[in-house]
């Protein structure tokens, strides 16, 4: 599994150099750094996740000696590989710039909304077709930006202020957030594993 | 002898298609030649014996173990050629290698370049690239290169030219050399390839029709032509399948001695064709039915 | 070892190889504890299958031609003479069975047909 999670490294590498200045460019942009990182961290996952979903690279994944558990798995892994990744670029970001740390409770909250959305859009598209979906999601989070930015729309300070309530918890008001969120991660990857076992190729 | 590859009683449903309680094995040191029409159950049962799908019913065994315990070690000793291209199209062969090199326990970097300079492969170029006999080649390199004792080809000729078939049958037979390896390839076109195969496996309509050493074909087949007048309710059932037209009929027969005594000179016998047969036994059920 | 294989022959490729290797080592060109090549080097070169190599190999060892060592390969045996005449001796036998039947069907009696082989045995000379 750990060749599977190499493997999406090496196919993504120059995905991920062309995507950091960029994340670099939104960070300068003063929006949420919660926000960026969700959304990169997404982007990362959802890449890693389209370039293995033609049939024909299933057939070779399959045909290799790896198990469909382990295809699934290395995905829901990678997820968490790349969160981190991105995570670590906003520690750097904010101890480089603003000489502060990043809050736990932020870090936290990046992972949790990461697997969130993960969690659906991952059985999602092993049950349809992760390309509409990643443009449309990717085409729907600039148009809320975009829009949000031109018209000084409430919408991400809806948002923000819904992160900043969350932050806000108390540590064990946290915990189990993290705790049902980490349910319904597995419970998606459950689901995935069940649908990826009966795809035929 | 040993076998490779067992299928015992598969029975597979796949939307209209159903494989019908499949028996068959495949010899270790052998070419074997999986021979059929299109849309018998040629690509279901490969998959089946690559583990891509799951039987219904009966049990799949590959180097004497089953999937369900057995998958990843069964899969490090299976090299596969598939008929279209599987691998990532945007990187080179040179990526190629990094990202398979650690799946495998025998990878042997060596013997992938040696095959990659005699197969004269470009390591820079992207694999989209490839023309369809490069691809088998990097199939084959890859194989190869990890120490494969079963190599599983679906439709390893379609779309490679005539030249390209004869080279790779000099492959193929180097690859056989040593005798510890093991070639099963599905085919329609059965032209140059069915020289080099060992056993014939036919199947017909989801059903395996026969395995038999290839020589024997043409021991027990023969083509019959003789007159049409020869041709009664009895005699009828000595053949597979039957073509009549105003000059004669034609006929496959699965016992060419039987033929002999019954109708000695009085007609002409041939050695059949792969493709005949695969013609007479379609034209054969579509009678009966 | 030379062998000439015609795909266009009636004759299987596995009795082409038998016979060509046969004639080989009756004429002597292959001698006794010669090594042939194996099976797979053969069928390589001819560009057939193994199993057609496997069963020509299999039917000069039945008739005494060659002899195989496990891991060593397949040689050509010591031709011995006794064996060959006893060989021979059957395929006269056969012929001459086939003559007689031959005879018989068309009611020459045993007399003309000794005469007649006389005739042949000596003309021979």
């Amino acid at each position: 599994m750990f060749n599977l999670l190499k493997k999406d490294f090496i196919l993504q590498k120059n995905t991920m150099i062309l995507l950091l200045p960029i994340f670099i460019l939104f960070l300068t942009q003063n929006t949420s750094s919660i926000w960026n990182a969700l959304i990169f961290s997404i982007a990362l996952a959802m890449n890693a996740f389209a370039l293995d979903e033609k049939p024909q690279i299933n057939k070779m994944l399959n045909a290799l000696p790896y198990t469909r558990k382990e295809i699934v798995s290395s995905k829901y892994f990678g997820t968490l590989l790349y969160t981190v990744l991105v995570v670590l670029v906003v520690f750097a970001w904010d101890i480089l710039v603003h000489s502060t740390f990043t809050g736990w409770k932020e870090t936290l909250l990046i992972f949790g909304l990461v697997m969130l959305a993960i969690s659906f859009l991952f059985p999602f598209s092993y049950q349809f077709k992760s390309q509409y979906l990643l443009i449309g999601t990717l085409g729907l989070f600039g148009i809320i930006m975009v829009v949000a930015r031109i018209f000084d729309l409430n919408m991400a300070g809806t948002l923000m202020s819904t992160f900043e309530y969350i932050v806000s918890l108390n540590g064990s008001e946290i915990l189990l957030l993290a705790v049902l969120v980490s349910f319904v991660y597995l419970i998606s990857w459950a689901i995935s594993l069940t649908i990826y076992s009966r795809k035929v190729f | 002898m040993e076998n490779v590859i067992e299928l015992q009683g598969v029975n597979k449903m796949l939307g209209s298609f159903q494989l019908t309680d499949m028996n068959l094995t495949v010899k270790k040191g052998f070419i074997t030649g999986f021979i059929g029409g299109n849309g018998v159950g040629k690509s279901t049962t490969i998959k089946l014996m690559m583990n891509l799908l799951q039987p219904d019913k009966g049990v799949v065994k590959v180097f004497g173990l089953e999937y369900k315990q057995h998958e990843k070690e069964i899969k490090q000793r299976i090299g596969f050629v598939f008929d279209e291209n599987v691998y990532y199209e945007h990187i080179t062969l040179a990526q190629l290698r990094k990202l398979l090199r650690p799946a495998y326990h025998n990878w042997d970097d060596a013997l992938f370049d040696e095959y990659v300079r005699k197969f004269e492969l470009p390591l820079k170029k992207k694999i989209k690239t490839f023309s369809k006999g490069m691809l088998m080649k990097t199939s084959l390199t890859i194989a190869l290169s990890h120490h494969a004792e079963l190599i599983i080809m679906d439709e390893p000729t379609s779309g490679l030219d005539p030249v390209f078939r004869r080279e790779l049958l000099d492959i193929l037979q180097e690859i056989m050399a040593d005798g510890t390896k093991t070639i099963f390839f599905s085919t329609h076109i059965t032209s140059d390839l069915d020289k080099i195969a060992d056993y014939i496996t036919f199947i017909h309509n989801g059903e395996h029709v026969f395995t038999k050493e290839a020589f024997r074909i043409e021991e027990d087949y023969a083509i019959v032509k003789g007159g049409i007048e020869l041709l009664d309710r009895d005699t009828e059932k000595e053949f597979i399948g039957i073509r009549k037209s105003s000059s004669g009929f034609e006929a496959l027969t699965a016992n060419k001695k039987k033929i002999h005594d019954v109708f000695g000179d009085l007609v002409v016998t041939e050695k059949p064709s792969i493709e005949d047969l695969m013609f007479y036994t379609k034209k054969g059920a579509e009678t009966y039915v | 070892m030379q062998i000439i294989i015609s795909n266009q022959s009636k004759e299987p490729i596995y009795e082409q190889i038998c016979v060509q290797v046969k004639t080989q080592i009756l004429k002597g060109e292959l001698e006794a504890g010669e090594a042939l090549p194996s099976m797979r080097q053969l069928a390589k070169d001819l560009g057939i299958s193994v199993i057609t190599t496997k069963r020509a190999y299999e039917e000069l060892e039945k008739n005494g031609f060659i002899y195989s060592v496990v891991g060593k390969g397949s040689f050509v045996s010591e031709q011995n003479n006794e064996m060959m005449k006893e060989r021979k001796m059957k395929v006269i036998e056969e012929q001459l069975l086939s003559a007689v039947e031959n005879s018989k069907e068309i009611g020459i009696p045993l007399t003309e047909l000794i005469e007649l082989l006389t005739l042949l045995y000596r003309e021979e000379n």
